[in-house]
């Protein structure tokens, strides 16, 4: 049962994504700003996050990078909304695996990327014995 | 000379009738518009008659004198310029006129070619006003369309929060009701207490599809907000024939599309991509326009014409429909302004086009003729050789 941070501002959103995600046995938590985020993330070291790419407090461009700064095995899927598509290229520079639209298409989708995100860490843990 | 856009309206004071009559006789052949006056208070009265530009007027004169006449159009009508013709050597009078703002003074004996000179000097000062005044104008309104369209950001991107969760719910309800509603048991059971099995998934079906509509409507509007206003050049001509073409070989039912294209080349300050969207939202209108009503009556037709009226192009598109009641054809290039009930479409179309058209300096307009609904956007030319814009 992998961890999946899921981070953004509007509340619901997180309720919607931690609920399905976690029908689909992943164990959610979420945060509302960057700063929670980097917090949680020091304190569990979420192997996969979902992450908004507008957040109060920093561009979600780059609390990618903060995030990976925590923890570089960390599967990072960026959510954009129209407005924002400028950026998600800035993201996968940070380091983020995939993104998704608002409003989404498909939530299965959502959850099969999370999957294959937790095959690559279990892969990369088994590779690498002082893997977090 | 006699040039209706070099012409000022000028008007000339002096008490001698013949000095009067041949400045005024000489500035007529100019090409301006001249009234004349014999002193300054019957100046200022023909000044409550005619808008001059400018006034030409001798200093002494009886019952108002040059320097009186000057402070007080200076008083009450600061935009009008003077030019006070002085005496020879009179420095002192000179000095007073150029104290109390006359736009400049001219020494008796004058030649009449100075005061045309000083007269040009005007007009070229009034062209530097009006164009730094219309500058001043652009300038305010692209930062209230500036401020304007991160407004429409904003909301856009606060809607989208909210449309998500109903969507993401949405979706999971209709898979675990759809799960649950599949057996026989329950279905009878939901019958026996009055309910539908069927028309609660239907009813998510809606709920679903109206909010994905709010979703596009978002989308088209964002996109249409973040758009960066650079100077362009497009060929409207090209765009239009391209589009019929298209059109040609999958036509609308019923509607027929007819263009009218001046022989050359018909370009317009404004990039392709804008004019592609002021052409096809405007016949697309038209085809939505062009009911079985119309075609019935023999009003398919659809024209859209491109006229190259100087430094304007006019792109006008008519339609055979029934057009639109009054009070709608008042915001009928506001966003939403008509109900879409059986139609396609998002509702924005007139209002990018008329958005396009106004910041590109044009503008967009509607009104029937002859049975018809007639849409005219006009967009400014742009200039002759590429190589100078």
């Amino acid at each position: 049962m992998e961890r999946v941070l899921i981070v953004d501002d509007e509340p619901m959103i997180v309720d919607l994504l931690a609920k399905r995600v976690g029908e689909a046995g992943f164990l959610a938590e979420g945060a509302g700003t960057a700063a929670e985020a980097v917090g949680r993330m020091r304190l569990h070291r979420h192997p996969i996050v979902l992450c908004d790419i507008r957040l109060p407090d920093m561009d979600g461009t780059d609390l990618v990078g903060r995030l990976k700064d925590e923890n570089p095995l960390a599967q990072i899927v960026m959510i954009t909304g129209y407005s924002s598509m400028d950026y998600v290229v800035e993201c996968f520079r940070n380091g983020a695996v995939d993104y998704f639209t608002k409003p989404f298409r498909d939530l299965d989708a959502i959850v099969r990327c999370l999957k294959q995100c937790e095959e690559r860490v279990s892969r990369w843990r088994a590779a690498l014995p002082v893997a977090r | 000379m006699g040039d209706p856009a070099a012409s000022l309206r000028v008007l000339v004071v002096d008490d001698e009738d013949a000095v009067r009559d041949s400045l005024a006789g000489f500035l007529r052949d100019c090409g301006h518009e001249v009234r004349d006056a014999a002193d300054g208070v019957k100046a200022l009265e023909a000044l409550d008659g005619f808008e001059a530009d400018a006034v030409v007027s001798d200093i002494r004169m009886p019952v108002l004198d040059g320097i009186g006449l000057l402070k007080e159009i200076k008083r009450t009508r600061p935009g009008v310029e003077v030019i006070i013709v002085t005496g020879f050597q009179d420095m002192e009078t000179a000095i007073e006129a150029t104290r109390n703002n006359a736009f400049d003074y001219i020494t008796k004996p004058y030649d009449l070619r100075q005061i045309h000179g000083l007269l040009e000097k005007i007009r070229a000062r009034r062209e530097m006003d009006r164009d730094l005044k219309r500058k001043d104008e652009e300038i305010a309104r692209s930062r209230r369309l500036a401020s304007l369209g991160a407004l429409a950001a904003g909301v856009m991107h606060e809607i989208n929060n909210p449309n998500t969760v109903v969507l993401g719910n949405v979706e999971m309800l209709r898979r675990r009701l759809g799960a649950a509603l599949a057996t026989e048991k329950t279905r009878e059971a939901l019958r026996a207490s009055g309910a539908d099995a069927d028309w609660m998934l239907r009813a998510l079906d809606a709920i679903e599809a109206g909010a994905w509509r709010v979703s596009e409507i978002v989308a088209a509007t964002t996109r249409f907000a973040a758009r960066r206003v650079e100077t362009a050049r497009a060929d409207v001509k090209e765009t239009l024939e391209r589009l019929a073409c298209d059109l040609r070989s999958a036509p609308p039912p019923g509607a027929r599309l007819r263009i009218e294209v001046p022989p050359g080349p018909a370009e317009v300050e404004a990039s392709e991509e804008e004019i592609r969207q002021i052409v096809s939202n405007l016949v697309s209108n038209a085809v939505e326009a062009t009911d079985a009503e119309a075609v019935r009556v023999g009003d398919g037709e659809i024209v859209a014409a491109i006229r190259v009226e100087g430094g304007t192009t006019v792109i006008e598109v008519s339609d055979g429909g029934a057009g639109v009641p009054d009070r709608v054809a008042e915001r009928l290039f506001e966003p939403f302004a008509t109900s879409k009930r059986d139609r396609p479409g998002r509702g924005v179309g007139l209002f990018v086009v008329a958005q396009i058209a106004e910041q590109r300096g044009g503008g967009a307009r509607y009104e029937r003729r002859e049975g018809r609904s007639v849409f005219t956007v006009s967009l400014p030319s742009a200039s002759a050789s590429p190589e100078e814009a």
